[in-house]
């Protein structure tokens, strides 16, 4: 291992929840945004606005197409890239949160009364 | 002229086209240790476009990056990064919501004796580094941004238009901390607009143009191109070396 790959791995510990942060906050704003505009249109469409599977893989690959590309545009990348953190590593930590925020809706469906 | 085997950093025979416009048809540009090679052009001829393909941040056709005894047909910048290079962008290196203070304890515990801290100094950063990066100056965020650099301790260094939006002391202060690097052997390959200076600061120019790159060798060779300066430098002045004529 290279002496810069040896900081990398250190810096990628300390980098990594500004990274997280940055990219969490713009994972939720967008997933928020595309469930408001699917809750919409299921709303018109007379169903329930928490719509079904076919809404939670629409949400979850819409957001993940968005954090792929918004993952190029983040400040907090370059930084991150000079340090050695990869841009594949930034998206799949906003993809895991996608499809965890999806579980969670699915949770709360089956809660009671729900 | 071709790269050599000295180069340390080399962007070879890059093209990229975006919506059917070929944007660069063959362009190269290296750097070698303990130089600094300035990569001059008009706005839009294509050099951050050269840059950003050549480390895997921008889209391209064709061409390979040849860094740290490799060969890398699909650069990635963690991966160079890895490897020793650091990338100053033109713009957003730092994040908007941190300070400064907050890069330097990312980029790692400052302790190695290496580090040039009479280079940092030289920066003069000392009265922002509190500060976050959305609240200081253009100026400012480029002093501080090449000052994290600096803690890095690169092999080669590619900087962005690194003079831009720098007052003229400041850009003393910027260049002096880049030939500082240059010095203890770091290539280092910088683009701009800032003709003087970048002439003042560079080893060896590449001309880009027409999609394509010219080597023009030092400074003072490319003072003296007739062709560069009628296209690119487009001035009446007098530049030393140049034999007294003057420039279209």
């Amino acid at each position: 291992m290279s002496e810069y790959a040896a900081l990398s791995l250190e810096a990628a510990r300390r980098v990594a929840l500004s990274v997280v942060a940055a990219t969490i906050r713009r994972t939720t704003l967008m997933w928020v945004l595309l469930r408001l505009l699917l809750a919409f249109v299921s709303v018109l469409s007379g169903v329930s606005p928490l719509g079904g599977w076919r809404h939670s893989i629409t949400a979850v690959l819409v957001t993940a197409a968005f954090v792929v590309y918004d993952a190029r545009r983040l400040n907090e990348r370059v930084f991150a890239e000079n340090l050695g953190i990869s841009e594949r590593g930034i998206a799949a930590i906003s993809l895991l949160f996608a499809v965890l925020l999806e579980i969670l809706l699915l949770a709360a469906r089956l809660l009671p009364g729900a | 002229m071709s790269p050599g085997t000295d180069a340390v950093f080399t962007a070879d025979s890059f093209g990229v086209s975006f919506r059917g416009r070929q944007i660069l048809k063959s362009a190269t540009a290296w750097t070698r240790a303990g130089s600094v090679t300035a990569v001059l052009g008009r706005n839009g001829c294509g050099k951050t476009t050269l840059i950003r393909a050549a480390l895997g941040l921008g889209r391209r056709d064709f061409g390979i990056v040849h860094f740290a005894d490799r060969t890398w047909d699909r650069p990635r910048l963690s991966a160079l990064a890895r490897r020793g290079l650091f990338y100053l962008p033109d713009r957003g290196l730092l994040s908007w919501r941190r300070t400064v203070d907050w890069h330097f304890r990312a980029m790692g515990p400052i302790t190695n004796s290496q580090i040039d801290r009479a280079a940092i100094e030289g920066l003069e950063i000392e009265q922002f580094r509190s500060r976050k990066a959305k609240t200081m100056s253009g100026g400012e965020r480029r002093r501080a941004e090449l000052a994290l650099a600096l803690t890095r301790q690169p092999i080669c260094l590619i900087a962005d238009e690194p003079l831009a939006e720098v007052s003229p002391r400041d850009r003393v202060l910027v260049s002096n901390a880049i030939r500082r690097l240059a010095a203890k052997g770091c290539a280092i390959l910088v683009t701009g607009h800032e003709v003087d200076d970048l002439l003042n600061l560079a080893d060896l120019v590449v001309w880009m143009v027409g999609g394509t790159t010219h080597w023009l060798g030092t400074p003072e060779e490319a003072r003296t191109h007739v062709q560069f300066r009628m296209d690119y430098l487009s001035s009446t002045r007098t530049y030393p070396g140049s034999g007294g004529d003057t420039a279209c």
